[in-house]
């Protein structure tokens, strides 16, 4: 007959107390990225997937910034961009090399990026106010920022994102 | 199994599986491929020069359209607009689709694309495929993309009168299995 408690076992406490550790009420999972070499970040709980940027099918009829659509999983995903939302120029074609699907209650979409930079879990309490300086457009959608690299983050809070993008703001 | 049986078994399953299909006839322009559900074409014939081109219809911009390269006159039974002919480009098929290649469309088309007549996309091994409704607007009022919405919940397609009938034998036949 086996031990009670094994050496796996108490592996594998171990290791739960680790994930409890991680999903602490306290932490905030964030993803980084960079529209045209200016960092962002936002929430984990809105991104569903991170793509390889793919050539998207062109609609006529839509805006520059809904840029046509793109599969993923078998679902038929919008691709837009959001810099202009913003308050920024469009992004450059040809530049970016990620797809974030952003989901939120109202909106479902594929965000085009240039790159996805950071996936972090930071304590909420880290989270600094967004100063002042920054530009209106972006103070609308993000209220906190993150410190990373010396310098500060936008943290966009995606549901006031998606909805300067669905208002035609840029 | 007695032949009688079989020959039901096999009408069962092909009525089975033709539930799971939308027939649609498919066409393109400009590099797009685009569709009609079959239910509202009457038939097609060649195009002549005076008959509006689709996209003039649907009133949209499309980078490079032009007149269709290889026009075809489809005719189209519309409710409450009666019948109507634009010119599309070939090739034009008829291809049956199972309805889990067709999608709704992503909620920011929805909101920001002024194509007034777009219903729904979908996807096949040929790519992507713009599936077209024409009850959605207006006919006498095409091509004002802000007018767009017109909800077509709740209307019925034509009677079996403006099915396709004639289109068979001039539409070259296609099928197209779902991703």
């Amino acid at each position: 007959m086996g031990p009670e408690r094994s050496a796996l076992d108490e592996a594998l406490e171990a290791r739960s107390g680790e994930s409890a550790a991680s999903a602490d009420e306290g932490s905030l999972a964030v993803l980084v990225f960079e529209l045209d070499g200016e960092a962002f970040a936002f929430e984990g709980r809105y991104i569903k997937a991170v793509l390889p940027m793919s050539e998207p099918f062109f609609v006529p009829g839509c805006p520059p910034t809904l840029e046509g659509v793109i599969l993923h999983q078998g679902e038929v995903e919008s691709l837009i961009d959001i810099s202009p939302a913003l308050g920024r120029k469009p992004l450059a074609k040809g530049k970016s090399r990620f797809v974030l699907i952003g989901q939120t209650a109202g909106l479902r979409s594929g965000i085009r990026v240039d790159l996805v930079v950071d996936v972090l879990s930071i304590p909420e309490s880290s989270l600094i106010p967004t100063p002042a300086s920054v530009r209106q457009a972006l103070r609308d959608m993000s209220t906190r920022a993150i410190e990373r690299g010396g310098g500060l983050v936008p943290l966009l809070d995606l549901p006031s994102v998606f909805a300067a993008w669905a208002r035609g703001a840029g | 199994m007695r032949p009688r049986d079989r020959a039901d078994l096999v009408d069962r399953v092909d009525r089975v599986d033709r539930a799971d299909l939308v027939d649609l006839v498919t066409f393109g322009h400009a590099g797009l491929r685009l569709a009609i559900e079959s239910v509202f074409v009457k038939g097609m014939g060649p195009a002549s020069a005076s008959l509006p081109p689709l996209f003039d219809k649907v009133g949209v911009e499309v980078p490079g359209r032009s007149v269709p390269a290889r026009p075809f006159a489809l005719s189209l039974a519309i409710p409450l607009s009666g019948n109507r002919a634009v010119s599309v480009e070939g090739p034009v098929e008829l291809q049956s689709l199972d309805k889990r290649a067709i999608h709704p469309l992503p909620a920011a088309l929805a909101l920001r694309c002024a194509m007034p007549w777009l219903r729904a996309i979908a996807y096949d091994a040929g790519g992507f495929m713009l599936v077209l409704d024409p009850r959605r607007e207006s006919w006498t009022n095409p091509g004002i993309g802000s007018t767009l919405t017109a909800r077509v919940a709740g209307d019925e397609p034509p009677r079996a009168g403006g099915r396709i009938g004639a289109v068979p034998n001039e539409i070259r036949g296609g099928s197209n299995g779902a991703t």
